[in-house]
C-alpha cells in the first residue's frame, strides 16, 4: 500500500512539475514575431557578406522562358514563380547572387533568399517567413547547410543529394525543388540568356 | 464730359499700372519662394537618397553594371518582396487512401473500401496565429446503417510564441511515434497503417488540450503538453476490441471527453543530421475520471515510445518501440467478474522496416521495401484470482513485404502481402492507392 502510494505521489509530482514547466516557458518566452524570421535585407549580407552594394536585377517571364527553366532545373515552374534577384556588388565588380523566392511547404507558402557567389555556386539558404504548424525544421542550420558548395540543379536532387527531416518532408522537398530552379535561374543570367 | 471720360480713364490706367506694379512685385516675391522651397525639396530629396543608398538596397548609382550578367528579361519594374500581395490566409489541403484485401485463404472476404478520405483547411489570422482542421470520413458512407464514420481528426489554433516556441491549443495529434502525426499514405510503406502505430500506440491518437512546441538551431525538437486523456469507463467486453487496441478501445476523440483525468506528455527529437532522426516520447495520465462507479480511482496509463528513421543512399531504415502499461487497474479488474478481457498490465510492440528507392524517372519511384513487426496487446494481468486469469496470447510476429509505386510524390500506388507467423488465417494481400494534397 505504501509503495502504490509512493508511486501516486511520484507521478503526481511529475504531473505539476511538467504543467509548472509549461507555465512558466510560456511565461518567460520573448514574445516576438515567429513567422517572419528574417528581412531580404538581412539575408543578402548573410548570402553575400562580401558586397558592399546589391543591386536590383528585374526579371519578367514568358512561356519559352519558363520551358527552358522547367527543363534545366528538371522541376515544375509554379504558377505563383516571382523571384526576385540582386546582383551582388564589390568594388564594383558583380560576386554574386542573392534570389528570393517563395515555394508552397504542405499548404502554405515558406519564403526564402538563396546566395550564389559569380561561378553560380550556392554560397547559402535562408528561410525568411515559414507559416505553417510543421515542417519548420527546414529551418535547421544542418539542413540548409546541405546546399552550400553545390553548383547547377543536378547537384541538388531531393533524397540523392538533399537529404529529408523526418516530418518536414514536403517543406525540404519544396525547398529543394525551389533551390534547383533558383540555381537555373543563375546560370540562365550568367550566361547572359 | 470729354475731359471728365479722360480724367477717368486717366485715373483708371494709373491705378491699374499702380496694381500691376504691385502684381509684378508679388509674382517676383512668390517666384523667389518657390525657387527657395525647389532648392529645398532638392536638398531633401538628396538627402533622402543618400540615406536609401546606404540602408537596405545598398544601390550604388556609380557601380557600372556588368555586362556579363544581363537580366533574363528586363520589362517588369522591380518589386521588393515586402510590396507583394500577402500570401492568402485560406488554405486547403487533404489526402485519401482507398484500398482492397484479399484474405490468402478466403477469398470471400475480399473487401475493398474508400478506406479515408480527408479534407484540410486553414486559416491565418496573422503571421504568429493561425487555424487547421482535418475532417475525416471513414469507409465511405456515413449512415446508421453503415460502418462508416466522420470526425474531426485535428481542430486546434496554433500560435507562435517567440521563433522557437510554439503553442497549439484545441484538438491536435499528439507527436509520439512517426506516424501519428504524419500519416498521409503516400509517407509510409504498406497499403495498411504498421500494427505498432496501430494497436500500442492508437494512431490517429487526438486530444484536446494545450501543446508546446520548442525547435533549436541544434536540431533539437521538444513537445510537451497537458490534454484529456483516457476513460476506463468505456472498456468494453468486446474481447476483439481491447485486444486489437487496448488504447483505442479506450480513447475519447474529443467527443464530450471526461476531462476530470488529464495527461501530460513529454517528447524529444534529434534532426541535427540530415537524413537521421531519433526520438522519444513519455505519455502518462489518469484513466478513472472520478467516476464513482470506478472501481480504480487511482487507475492511469502510461505509454513510453522510442523511434529511428536514417535514410542512407536509397535506403530509408527505420524502427519504433512502445510499450504501454496500466497501473492501479487490479481493482477495476476485479469488480469487473465474468469479462474475459480484464485489462492487461502491459502491452507492447516494435518494429523495423528497410525500403530502398529501385528506381526514379522524374515523378515516378518504385520502392520496394519490407518490415517486421512483433506486437503484444495483453501482457499479463492483476487483481484477477489465480487461474481466473485470461491466459497471455503470444506475440503476434507480422512480416510485411511489398512496394509503393510513386506516380508522383504525392500520388502512390500500393502492393503488398502480409504473413503473420502464427496465425496464416490472417495472411492477406492488399493493393491501395493513396495521395494527398
Amino acid at each position: 500500500m505504501n509503495s502504490v502510494n509512493a508511486s501516486l505521489n511520484r507521478r503526481h509530482s511529475l504531473q505539476r512539475m511538467g504543467v509548472l514547466a509549461i507555465g512558466v516557458t510560456s511565461v518567460l518566452a520573448e514574445p516576438v514575431c515567429a513567422a517572419v524570421f528574417m528581412e531580404i535585407e538581412q539575408a543578402q549580407k548573410v548570402l553575400c557578406p562580401q558586397a558592399d552594394a546589391f543591386e536590383n536585377v528585374p526579371l519578367s517571364w514568358d512561356d519559352a522562358q519558363l520551358a527552358t527553366l522547367a527543363k534545366l532545373s528538371d522541376t515544375r515552374v509554379p504558377r505563383h514563380f516571382n523571384p526576385k534577384c540582386w546582383r551582388a556588388v564589390a568594388a564594383h565588380k558583380a560576386v554574386g547572387w542573392v534570389v528570393f523566392d517563395r515555394v508552397i511547404g504542405k499548404y502554405d507558402l515558406i519564403d526564402y533568399a538563396a546566395g550564389f557567389d559569380a561561378q553560380g555556386v550556392a554560397t547559402g539558404v535562408e528561410i525568411l517567413a515559414y507559416r505553417e504548424s510543421h515542417g519548420s525544421e527546414i529551418r535547421q542550420p544542418a539542413w540548409r547547410k546541405q546546399f552550400v558548395g553545390k553548383k547547377g540543379p543536378a547537384s541538388m536532387r531531393f533524397a540523392d543529394d538533399i537529404r529529408n527531416v523526418s516530418g518536414a518532408t514536403l517543406s525540404c522537398q519544396h525547398v529543394t525543388e525551389g533551390m534547383q530552379r533558383l540555381s537555373a535561374l543563375v546560370s540562365l543570367m550568367s550566361a547572359g540568356k | 464730359m470729354n475731359f471728365k471720360h479722360t480724367c477717368i480713364a486717366t485715373a483708371a490706367l494709373l491705378v491699374a499700372h499702380a496694381g500691376y506694379a504691385q502684381t509684378n512685385n508679388d509674382v517676383a516675391a512668390e517666384m523667389k519662394q518657390l525657387r527657395d522651397e525647389l532648392r529645398q525639396l532638392r536638398l531633401e530629396m538628396q538627402a533622402l537618397k543618400t540615406q536609401q543608398n546606404s540602408k537596405s538596397e545598398q544601390a550604388t548609382p556609380s557601380a557600372p553594371a556588368s555586362a556579363s550578367v544581363p537580366a533574363v528579361a528586363s520589362v517588369a519594374p522591380p518589386v521588393a518582396p515586402a510590396q507583394e500581395a500577402a500570401p492568402n490566409a485560406v488554405s486547403l489541403f487533404g489526402y485519401g487512401e482507398l484500398n482492397m484485401t484479399r484474405p490468402r485463404h478466403n477469398a470471400s472476404e475480399t473487401v475493398a473500401t474508400a478506406r479515408r478520405g480527408v479534407l484540410g483547411f486553414g486559416y491565418r489570422f496573422n503571421d504568429r496565429t493561425r487555424f487547421a482542421a482535418e475532417l475525416e470520413v471513414e469507409n465511405a458512407v456515413v449512415s446508421s446503417g453503415d460502418k462508416g464514420e466522420v470526425a474531426f481528426e485535428q481542430l486546434y489554433v496554433e500560435h507562435d510564441i517567440h521563433e522557437h516556441l510554439s503553442a497549439k491549443m484545441g484538438l491536435f495529434l499528439l507527436p509520439i511515434g512517426y506516424m501519428n502525426e504524419t500519416h498521409e499514405p503516400t509517407r509510409y510503406m504498406g497499403v495498411q497503417r504498421n500494427l505498432v502505430e496501430t494497436a500500442i500506440i492508437p494512431t490517429t491518437w487526438r486530444e484536446m488540450g494545450l501543446g508546446l512546441r520548442g525547435t533549436s538551431d541544434t536540431g533539437l525538437r521538444w513537445d510537451a503538453g497537458v490534454v484529456t486523456s483516457f476513460d476506463l469507463n468505456k472498456w468494453p467486453t468486446d474481447s476483439a476490441e481491447t485486444k486489437e487496441s487496448p488504447l483505442g478501445a479506450i480513447h475519447q476523440e474529443g467527443q464530450l471527453a471526461k476531462a476530470a483525468s488529464l495527461a501530460y506528455y513529454g517528447v524529444l527529437n534529434y534532426d541535427g543530421i540530415p537524413g537521421f532522426n531519433v526520438g522519444g516520447s513519455l505519455y502518462q495520465g489518469g484513466i478513472a475520471q472520478k467516476q464513482a462507479t470506478m472501481a480504480s480511482p487511482h487507475a492511469s496509463v502510461t505509454l513510453a515510445e522510442l523511434h529511428t528513421k536514417w535514410q542512407v543512399g536509397s535506403w530509408d531504415l527505420a524502427a519504433l518501440a512502445a510499450q504501454g502499461r496500466f497501473h492501479d487497474v487490479s481493482a477495476f479488474n476485479a469488480s469487473a467478474n465474468g469479462i474475459n478481457n480484464p485489462v492487461p498490465d502491459q502491452f507492447r510492440g516494435w518494429y523495423a522496416q528497410a525500403a530502398y528507392r529501385l528506381w526514379r524517372q522524374g515523378d515516378y519511384s518504385l520502392v520496394p521495401f519490407a518490415r517486421y513487426e512483433r506486437v503484444n496487446t495483453a501482457l499479463n494481468f492483476s487483481g484477477l484470482p489465480v487461474g481466473l486469469a485470461p491466459s497471455v496470447d503470444p506475440d503476434t510476429r507480422l512480416w510485411t513485404v511489398g512496394a509503393n509505386f510513386y506516380l508522383h510524390p504525392q500520388v502512390v500506388l500500393k502492393l503488398d502481402a502480409q504473413k503473420y507467423l502464427n496465425n496464416s488465417a490472417l495472411d492477406r494481400f492488399n493493393l491501395g492507392l493513396g495521395f494527398h494534397y
